[in-house]
This record gives structure tokens, sequence and C-alpha cells, in this order.
């Protein structure tokens, strides 16, 4: 298992190489560059030759990325000159807000998707099963903007019930408890947004999983030993259906990773996607590279993780 | 058995909804609400009140250092923080900041600055000419987009005392306190400052100033900034804090707002007629004067068939700017004459040539370029480029020049791709531009015009439009000491821009901001009060004296 997880981290590695490359060359491909930027308004080519000159965008693109591999060598993301701080700082300041949002809405999903999931499943054909089946279907296809927009408009600006944005309240000095339950009121809404698409997947899953395996024989044969309908439906029919649901929550993490720029720019959320919005924006490369270095590492490290848990979870499964 | 499992999943999911709608409850419940514990008492005498927290949408303004940018998301928090030499009030004339007094020389190349005495910058440290003396030579004349190109015109600076600071000018140029301002010139503790570089000191991200309000945290999503009891202006500021939430996009700041959870932003022109009829919301411009603005299209003069002037002058007549001015930009900005703000006294002139909506006249003038209508109606087809921010008007001016023949293709892109495009490659038949006027047509018109400002540089002359004439008074104006003279020399410039079209003028005026009317006092910043609104701004609902 140890020499598996090493193999694939080497190909991580490789992987990671690429995208510094790939991500360099379509920066340098996009029109302007970081110095055009914090030029303003004031038109000096002279101010813009010696930016580019102190930041090394003179350089050619090879030069550039090979300079930027040998610093990640030495475990140095560089410097932000847009942010003016070290990468390595901007990234681990908004960590803490995504895995935050992040975690939280995959938490909600992958719980309440699976029940959703088993118990459609198990009423086959229902009512029931027809307003889950339905709602995710629906839930799947909202646009995630829209769906943000519609609950601030109504909850945030109409009702006033929640705050439409951002991650604490600005105005009060708050004690920790009071800081804790402000970033959760904070939190409802773009959690709950991002919950419902991720939810509405992990529910068609799990329920096409389950109805596979709901017929077999030992699920029969469970019930015919007279043990209860919630044991055999969660320990016997789901442990084997929750394969597929592993796979599909640890592969969604990329689109989760998407997902999140989308949410956490209509929801002012101070994170990982808002950073990258604006790393864009404002041709930031170095946080831009270190950004998508950090993701894929994320997702690579995430995918590993799914296989290693599915050789756990079945022990048929050997990794080699 | 099925019946028995589910009212077993339907009670577990019952309590599982249960826990969450209660958990949601209590913390709608128990939210901290909107703004400030405002006490009842309203200040009636019209005196300044003491404390409150103003929250004011931002934008993040990267490096909180004043010197090293001029960007417009930077200095509304570092103009709390720190200061200039002079401040300029709403007719763009110096007033004492960190200088309480200074005089020019009579040949206009010495300017002597009396420094305020007893300032200290937020660390305790005293302030003094040195620092003014340091942030010059090795920072704003080096690195500040702007100043920098002030270095050809400075000899040196001389600090004879801790309380004066000499410039002395290898020539004559007028509008040089203009440029000492905090925007231009903020200035800098030379103490943490010195043998560092000044892009990625630690400072940056910690600033020390000597301004009204002291920087207390960042977040990703806020920077908060607390008052400077030490504050040399004595009596000021009157608020207690000032929180700047970082909001990128508009319409999030205008949700915000709306929401009660923000005092004050900056609402983009279609959405001004629908806060003004909101309650307790103040809707105005003033004070925002020194970011006067023309919006323009700039017609590529490389390409043909815009290098003749007939069919620049067409396409002016074919728009209908009081149109433009009212639906795109809800009468806020107003229909351009030329290519100075029409608030920008006192060198704005409408003694030009105007050109009214006509579009016979244009068609007249297409034809007289050699433009006839093809079968279908068409005599030119072409593209403008803009970023999103145009388009409303966009659309108009299409749909405008449609009608006298010239289809217009709309290329919308985004910011740095359109100034690319429009500035630094000139891949373009016409652009949408948008240029700052203030604080003197020698800084944020001569730009545009001039025949050596023809480079690949954001904002500069994009047309490629030369005139000798203008070149020469563009000169002449920069080095006139008589503001008399520099007014009659700069509505010549106008007159003769105005009539060879170079740019097409479109509206002008300032940008408007939105607050919560228990503000009062941000035009009595100046002609900058974006930037420097922590001055004199104070909470209606606050105190009458100062709780020590």
């Amino acid at each position: 298992m140890l020499s598996y997880a090493a193999r694939r981290l080497a190909g991580t590695l490789g992987l990671l190489v690429a995208i510094v490359v790939v991500t360099f060359v379509l920066v340098d491909l996009a029109p302007g560059d970081v110095a055009q930027v914090l030029a303003g308004q004031a038109g000096d080519p002279h101010y813009l030759a010696d930016l580019r000159a102190q930041l090394g965008l003179d350089r050619s693109l090879g030069h550039q990325i090979g300079a930027y591999l040998l610093q990640v060598g030495r475990g140095d993301l560089g410097f932000s000159t847009v942010r003016g701080e070290p990468v390595l700082d901007v990234l681990a300041g908004r960590l803490p807000a995504t895995l935050l949002l992040g975690g939280t809405s995959l938490a909600i999903a992958v719980a309440g998707g699976v029940l959703l999931g088993v118990i459609a499943a198990a009423r086959r054909g229902s009512r029931l099963d027809a307003v889950i089946s339905v709602g995710s279907l629906l839930a799947y296809s909202l646009p995630v903007f829209w769906l943000g927009q519609l609950l601030v408009a109504l909850l945030a600006v109409r009702l006033h019930l929640l705050p439409s944005g951002g991650m604490t309240s600005a105005t009060e000095q708050l004690g920790s408890l009071a800081v804790v339950l402000d970033v959760l009121r904070h939190l409802i809404l773009p959690a709950a947004t991002l919950a419902v698409l991720l939810m509405a997947l992990v529910v068609r899953t799990t329920r096409a999983a389950m109805l596979d395996v709901l017929d077999e024989d030992y699920v029969m044969a469970a019930r015919g030993r007279g043990i209860r309908e919630g044991p055999v439906l969660f320990r016997h029919a789901l442990r084997n259906a929750i394969r597929p649901v592993i796979t599909v929550a640890t592969s969604e993490l990329g689109f989760l990773l998407s997902m999140l720029v989308l949410v956490e720019a209509v929801f002012s959320w101070p994170g990982l996607g808002t950073l990258l919005l604006d790393s864009v924006l404002s041709r930031d490369t170095p946080t831009l590279v270190g950004l998508l270095l950090f993701s894929s590492f994320v997702v690579a490290g995430a995918n590993l993780l799914g296989d290693l848990l599915y050789m756990r979870i079945d022990p048929r499964v050997r990794l080699r | 058995m099925l019946t028995v499992m589910g009212a077993r999943a339907k009670a577990t999911a019952a309590v599982a909804v249960v826990l969450v709608v209660g958990l949601v409850v209590v913390l709608v419940a128990t939210g901290p609400g909107s703004g400030n514990s405002k006490p009842a008492r309203a200040g009636a005498d019209g005196s300044p009140r003491y404390g409150g927290t103003l929250v004011a949408a931002g934008s993040d303004p990267g490096p909180i250092n004043p010197a090293i940018t001029s960007a417009g998301t930077t200095h509304p928090v570092t103009g709390q923080i720190f200061n200039g030499l002079v401040r300029l009030d709403r007719n763009f004339k110096p007033q004492p900041d960190l200088a309480r007094s200074w005089e020019e020389s009579p040949d206009g190349l010495t300017y002597t600055f009396r420094l305020q005495p007893g300032v200290r910058w937020h660390d305790g440290k005293p302030f003094s000419s040195a620092d003014v003396k340091y942030t010059f030579e090795n920072v704003l004349l080096k690195l500040h987009p702007r100043t920098r190109t002030l270095a050809p015109t400075i000899d040196r600076i001389d600090t004879p005392d801790a309380n004066t600071v000499v410039f002395r000018l290898k020539k004559r140029y007028t509008p040089f306190l203009k440029l000492v301002d905090e925007d231009n010139a903020g200035i800098l503790p030379k103490h943490l400052f010195q043998g560092t570089d000044p892009l990625k000191n630690p400072a940056n991200a910690k600033p020390v100033g000597t301004g009204p309000f002291k920087f207390q945290s960042r977040a990703a999503d806020r920077i908060t900034l607390v008052r400077n009891k030490d504050y040399f202006k004595r009596g000021r500021p009157y608020l207690d804090r000032i929180v700047f939430r970082v909001i990128a996009q508009p319409p999030q700041a205008l949700q915000a707002f709306q929401s009660g959870e923000l005092d004050y932003f900056s609402p983009s022109p279609p959405n001004v007629a629908r806060l003004k009829t909101q309650k307790g919301v103040v809707v105005t411009t003033a004070g925002r004067e020194g970011g006067g603005t023309v919006i323009r299209l700039i017609p590529n003069l490389r390409r043909k068939p815009f290098d003749d002037v007939r069919v620049r002058r067409a396409m002016a007549y074919a728009i209908d700017r009081d149109f433009i001015s009212r639906t795109a930009y809800a009468g806020i900005l107003k229909p351009a004459t030329g290519p100075i703000t029409s608030t920008f006294a006192p060198f704005y002139s409408d003694a030009v040539e105007k050109f009214p909506h006509d579009p016979a006249k244009a068609k007249r003038l297409l034809d007289a370029a050699g433009l006839k209508p093809g079968k279908d109606g068409v005599r030119l087809r072409t593209s403008l480029i803009l970023d999103p921010g145009f388009a409303p008007a966009a659309e108009v001016i299409k749909r405008e020049l449609g009608e006298v023949g010239i289809e217009l293709d709309l290329k919308v892109m985004e910011f740095n791709a359109w100034v690319n495009q429009l500035y630094i490659k000139h891949d373009f038949d016409l652009g949408y531009s948008q240029l700052t006027d203030a604080p003197d047509p020698e800084i944020g018109t001569r730009r545009a015009f001039t025949c050596a400002n023809r480079v690949p540089a954001p904002f500069t002359n994009g047309s490629n439009y030369c005139n000798k004439r203008v070149d020469a008074l563009f000169e002449r104006a920069a080095s006139e000491p008589d503001q008399a003279k520099r007014v009659e020399l700069y509505a010549e410039v106008q007159k003769i821009i105005v009539r060879d079209e170079p740019n097409i003028f479109l509206v002008d005026g300032a940008g408007p901001y939105a607050h919560d009317a228990d503000f009062t006092g941000f035009a009595d910043a100046g002609a900058k009060a974006t930037y420097y609104f922590g001055d004199t701004v104070w909470f209606k609902k606050g105190s009458a004296s100062r709780k020590p």
C-alpha cells in the first residue's frame, strides 16, 4: 500500500510540473500583465519597463518557468506583488474559509444525500421516491449563481434574516462564542447553496447503487433472518453500495472546487475561490500558479485517499 | 418490515431536520443585527459628534502603501492611514496636511514646506522632514506610477531642519502642488522603510502612518482601522472605527448595502435611481470632483476611415448624448462637450463647437467622406471594443450609429484585455475609454492628446492624434504661473481638440456614492473625499463630547 501511495505521489509530481507550465503559458497568452495592472491609469512606458524588469517579466517564458520550478523545489511559492505578501501567506490566509465552506457543504451533502438516496431506494416507486428523485434532478440543474442570488435576495435583502455575504459581521467586536455563532450565520446561505448542488449528485448515485444491491440474495437472506430493515439497509446493503458514492464524493472534489469559485464570488466569501478569480483578473501569476498547484495537489490527494478507502471498505480490492 | 424501517428512517430524518432547523433559527435569532449600537441622541446643533463605526465597501487594496501605487482600490484605505504634504479642497486649491504652510519662489523653482510640529507616527516615533525626503527620493520618484514622472523635473530635496523641506526644481512646473497630496505623494516612515525593498516591506501588510486612523487588523474579507487619538489635526477624527469590507463585485456590494450591512459604498449609475428612493439613504457625488472623468469613444486614427475628421464628426452628430446620460448613466453623468470634465473648474470651457444629435447632418458628412450607403443601407462595418461596465451605453451607440448606416460590432472584453488591445497593441477600430481628469489638465488631460504620448502604455494617446499646436499649448500651460492665462491656454486646447474630434466625448462628471443618512461630512474632505473621508465623517447619533 505504501509503495502504491509513493508511486501515485510521483505521478502527481509530474502532473504538478505540467500544471506550472500550462498556467504560465496561459497567463502569458492572456492580454495584459501584472505591470499593466499595477500601472492603473498612469500611462508611462518607462514605468512599465522598469516594473517588468523588477518582476522578471522581461525574461523569456522558459526562463520564468525554470526559475519558478527551482524556487518551488526549495519550498517557496514566490511573492505576490499585487498583494504584497508571500504566496504561501496569501494561501494560508484564505484556506480556513474555504475548508470551512467546502467541508461543511460536503459533509451536509454526503450525509443528507446518502440518507435521502437510501430512503428513495427503499421506497422505490413511491411518491416520496419521486419527490426525492425529481428534486435532486432539479437541484443538479440549477445554476449555482442563480440559486445563490435568489437566496440572498429573499433571505438577506428582503427579509433581513441572514447576512448577504462575507464571513463575519463587520461592526461589533465580539467575544469568542459570539464570533463562532456569527460565522455560522454567515455560513448558512453559501453552505446551503453548495450543499444542494453536491447533494443532488450523491442522492442520485446512492439511489442507483442501492437499487442494484437491494435485489441481491444476501439482502433477502438478511431479511429472512429477521434482521430489522434499518440494519439491513444501512449495514448490509449500503456498505456494498457505498463504493460508487465514495468515487463520486472524492472525484467530485474538482467539481466542488470549481463550484466554490462561483459560490464564494456570489457570497463574497473570503476563500480560495474568490482569490482565484481576483488573481486571474489582476494577472497575479505567482498566486494563481500557487493556488492551482495547491488545488491539484488536493484533488490528486483526494483521489488517492478514495482508492485507499476502497481497499479498507472492500477487502477484494487490491492496489498494485 | 419496510413500514417498520420507514418509521425509523422517518424518525431519524425528522430529528435531523428539527436539529438543523433549530440551529438555523437560533443563528438567525442570535444575529448581531446590522451596524452600530445606535444611541437615540442626534446632533441637533449640527456640530460634529463623536464615536461610531462606519462600514465601507472596498476592493482588496493589495499592499497598504500609498507611495507605490495610484490604484483607486488602495487609496480609500491608505488615505485614512497616511498623509501627504497638502490636500486639495473641492476647488482643487491645496490646503495644509502634513505641511502647515508653504511658499513658492518668484521664479517657481523652489517650494519650501513648513511641516506641522509634533506629528508622530502611529508607532510613536516622531515624524520629520527626513521622512519626506526619504519617501520622495527612494520611493515616490522611482515607484509611484504618476509621481515618478516628476523625477526629471526635481533637481534636489533639502531638509535644512526637522520641520522644513525644500524642493528645488530644474524648470517651473505649475501643477507641482497638486502632486504632493496623499494620492500622489503619501509620506512613509523612513525608520521602517530605509534599506528595504518598498514593494516587499512587511509594513505594507501592517502599515504605520500619521493619519486619522491606525491600522488594527486585516482579514481576507475586511480591514479594520481605529481612531488615532494622537492625530495632529486636533479633535479629529470623529469616528471610532472604519471597517472596509472587501466586496469585489458591485452587485454584492449593492445587496449588502440594501441588507443594512454597509453604511457607505459606490453604486454603479444604473442603481442610483433605485437607491435614491430608499429612505435613510443619501446618494451624491459631492466631494468626488477629484475623480471626474470623461467617458468617450476613441477612434483609431491609424485606420481608415477614422483618419478622416468628417467621419469622426459624423459619429459625434449621430450619437444622442442626452439620451445616453439619462438612460445608461441615470442622469448622474452629464452630456460631455469636450476633453475636460464639466465639474472641473476653472479649466473646463464650453466655448467649443457643439455636436447636437443630428442624424441627417451625420449622413451628409458621411456622404461627403465618400461613405455612401450600400444596397442594405450600410455605409461602414466596424467594431467597438469595451469593458462590461460600458455595455448599456454601447447598446445605445450601436443603435444610433446603425441609423446613419454605420454597423457596429460590439466586442465586450475583460478590463485588462481591453486596455491591452486599445492602449498597448493599438489593434482596434473604435474603443470605449474613461479617463480621470483632475487635479490638473497637465496631469489628467494632456496624456491623451500629445504627439509624444503615442506610446504603448495604458491610458495614453490611444487614438494616435497629433497636433503640434495642441502640444505647444500644453507645454506652455505646464509652466505658466498665471492661473488666468492657464485657463485661457486650456480653453484654446479644448476648442482645437473638439474641432478635430480625435475622441468622441460622450458623458462626464464624478461617480456617485451612497451612504446611510446617519453619517455625514463626507464632502468636507475635499475634492478627493473618496480617499480622505475619514478625516471629516461623523455619526449623527454619536456623543456630544469625546469619551476619554
